[in-house]
């Protein structure tokens, strides 16, 4: 069951029929506090949060499910709430979805949250193109080898461990590098410019850049 | 060099060597007249031209008195009976002596008098020119601190005590004089409150070593001058020329003041219009596709059953596509207002190439009959800037691009980077601009707003793509060009610049 914590009305009737049409189970909630009850009370698998809520902080909601249990959340604002979107996804949001949104990117984040991330166990990922074997250490894009530093083969690990999620500058910094950026993640962003150069066989553009947030690897 | 200095003017020895001099010269001339028997009264008149020249060169009436004194013993020695002695027979000669000495004296203190205020008129005069040059270096001040710093310009050529400046509003001080006492502070602060000048041999403080001028007017306090005083002498002259400075001063920083309220309010007032015509020109721009939105989804409701399924995705096509542009319209105004408070814009290195994408995104969502070629950019290639507000300004310009040309058209976007600059050109082939109407494309002018569908204009787009390209301390202009349409080119630097020091590095 999926629940929706969305005020307005026109926007919830939308995501409930998204979601319905694709076989989903459905709850609607119209402000944070009706929302956190059902969240205790019915255990959603995933949840749709609006940030701009008339009772509640959105993030404040947030805080709330993180300290019981680790649901996927995925946040939906407005657009240019930069701040905002990162702000959840720092406080562990899974993902986020900017309004007005078409219901394909609606429902690939959906998949992207409620997959089990059991590739990590896997030896061997494969998809559209792209082979990588966490044995082996060896990455092929439309089987040309590519040569990536441990650094780039870590980050692009992290990617395909997190796929079609997004990814903020943060959080990629902190589990490449293990520290935060000196400098405004320019040397983040220049490592990605470069990995993405290093994986652009064929005009095969797998990391995506969703500015002012992060990136997201889709695959 | 060391001939001037002994025959410097008004030097003792000068002086004295003048009063010889002149003395010598008259006796002689004297016993010369006497041996050709020329009157004595002549001869008392040639000693007053004596005495006269004396205190003339001397500037002093010692010298004059003494040459009288001694004049009238030379006279008495060489032509009274007895000659050759200090006795003198005849009365009459006492007589005249005694007017010549005090001719001597009248003449003589007049003389010097007469000196006095010619050299006193002449300082005035060079004080008066010093005050209407620096009434001339006002009109060119532009600010409180330049009209300052003039006056310590002036004060520091003009006058040798150390002095200091004080601008209260900026809380600002010039001048040689680094620190003042408490007593000295409290001093000044009584000057600025009561309006008067304080210090040596004023009614207040009157025993200090110092004057303080205040610099203000009826209503308000500007600043003050505080001068420390030598030896405790200040000549009236110098007094009035700082009061004469303070009070012109008080006039011009007033002047300063109410220019800066004036253009205050002109500008309020004018933006208050610009504002008004502006939101009509907005209600009308939101209701045109707002009309068409709400027409078209009414009449699905009420003929969906009547109409084919074509024609419904048609009517929803177009629905679709009015409130896309709708809501870039709306996102245009919140950019405007962002904008127009420079503090809320952020910049960094964003890659040109994400850049492109999300236009390339935004315009694939829709539906138009034009072609839009979109340029290969490096992926590496990163331009400091706002990335919203540089998607926007290729979505304005492109979509300004879609709505006026004709269908079938294309449209390209070109990239050209070298060194330190983007130039971008978004160019197409459907029409070109009116001559007449290039210039006006991003004015501002409240005129061109009330037109309907100004031509390649929708009011705002393009006067937001110029704020945008000016706020990243770029040049933006539209001309017409020779594939048969119009071309929008722009250039913006892709480092961080100078201007860029204030900015939120979010």
């Amino acid at each position: 069951m999926i629940l929706i914590i969305e005020d307005d009305k026109s926007i919830a009737k939308l995501l409930e029929l998204t979601l319905k049409t694709h076989d989903y189970k459905v709850k609607v909630a119209s402000n944070g506090l009706t929302g956190l009850s059902i969240f205790l009370s019915d255990k959603p698998e995933l949840i749709l949060l609006d940030l701009g809520l008339p009772d509640v902080d959105g993030l404040e909601v947030i805080k709330q499910i993180r300290k019981i249990d680790q649901t996927p959340i995925i946040v939906i604002s407005a657009r240019d709430a930069e701040d905002d979107k990162v702000k959840a996804l720092d406080l562990d949001a899974n993902d986020y979805l900017t309004k007005p949104f078409m219901s394909e990117e609606l429902l690939a984040r959906i998949r992207g949250c409620l997959r089990r991330n059991n590739i990590a166990n896997k030896e061997v990922f494969e998809s559209k193109g792209l082979k990588v074997n966490f044995a082996l250490h060896q990455v092929f894009v439309d089987d040309v080898e590519i040569h990536l530093t441990p650094l780039e083969f870590k980050m692009l690990s992290l990617f395909i461990n997190n796929k079609e999620r997004v990814l903020t500058h943060k959080y990629i910094q902190k589990e490449v590098w293990g520290y935060d950026s000196l400098d405004e993640y320019q040397s983040l962003r220049v490592f990605i410019l470069n990995l993405r150069r290093k994986l652009c066989i064929n005009n095969h553009n797998y990391i995506h850049t969703e500015i002012g947030i992060g990136y997201r690897i889709i695959i | 060099m060391q001939k001037r200095k002994l025959f410097k003017r008004n030097t003792l020895l000068f002086n004295i060597l003048i009063t010889l001099l002149i003395n010598g010269l008259a006796i002689g001339l004297m016993l010369v007249l006497n041996r050709s028997y020329i009157h004595d009264e002549n001869i008392f008149i040639l000693f007053i031209l004596a005495v006269l020249i004396i205190t003339i060169e001397t500037k002093s009436i010692i010298y004059s008195i003494i040459s009288c004194a001694f004049l009238c013993l030379a006279f008495n020695f060489f032509l009274t009976e007895p000659q050759y002695s200090f006795v003198m027979d005849d009365l009459n000669y006492y007589i005249s002596f005694g007017f010549f000495i005090i001719i001597a004296i009248i003449f003589g203190s007049i003389v010097i008098q007469l000196q006095k205020e010619v050299k006193q008129s002449q300082e005035n005069e060079k004080r008066i020119n010093i005050l209407f040059d620096l009434s001339k270096k006002f009109l060119n001040c532009h600010d409180e601190d330049e009209i300052y710093n003039c006056i310590t310009a002036c004060l520091e050529e003009n006058i040798k005590n150390k002095f200091l400046l004080k601008n209260l509003f900026l809380n600002k001080t010039y001048g040689n004089i680094t620190s003042l006492s408490n007593e000295e502070m409290e001093a000044c602060d009584f000057s600025v409150n009561q309006f008067t000048i304080v210090g040596y041999n004023q009614p207040v403080y009157s025993s200090n070593n110092f004057l303080v001028f205040p610099i203000r007017s009826k209503s308000v306090k500007f600043g003050y001058i505080f001068i420390r005083l030598i030896k405790n002498s200040f000549s009236d002259s110098e007094f009035n020329f700082i009061k004469s400075i303070s009070t012109e001063a008080a006039v011009v920083l007033e002047r300063e003041r109410a220019i800066q309220e004036q253009e205050k309010s002109e500008h309020k007032s004018e933006r208050e219009h610009f504002k008004s015509t502006l939101l009509r020109s907005l209600s009308h721009d939101l209701k045109t596709p707002l009309t068409s939105i709400q027409s078209g989804s009414l009449f699905l409701k009420e003929n969906l059953d009547n109409i084919s399924a074509t024609e419904t995705k048609e009517l929803l096509d177009d629905i679709y596509n009015e409130s896309v542009s709708l809501y870039s319209f709306v996102n245009n105004l919140l950019n405007m207002s962002k904008i127009s408070d420079r503090q809320s814009i952020n910049k960094e290195y964003e890659s040109l190439a994400d850049i492109m994408q999300n236009v390339e995104e935004y315009f694939s969502k829709q539906k138009f009959s034009q072609k839009i070629i979109y340029p290969t950019v490096d992926e590496t290639t990163l331009i400091y800037c706002n990335a919203q507000l540089m998607i926007q300004l290729f979505i304005n310009l492109i979509s300004n691009g879609i709505k006026y040309t004709a269908p079938g058209s294309t449209i390209s976007v070109i990239f050209n980077i070298n060194n330190d600059n983007l130039l971008a050109e978004i160019s197409d082939n459907g029409g070109g601009i009116p001559v007449d109407k290039i210039k006006d494309l991003f004015k501002e002018d409240k005129r061109l707003l009330q037109k309907k569908d100004a031509y390649r204009s929708n009011g705002l787009g393009l006067i937001i793509c110029k704020s945008i390209v000016e706020i990243h301390n770029g040049f933006i202009e539209a001309m017409n060009n020779d594939i048969g349409g119009a071309s929008f080119k722009f250039r913006i630097p892709l480092k961080r610049g100078e201007h860029d020091d204030t900015d939120n590095r979010g």
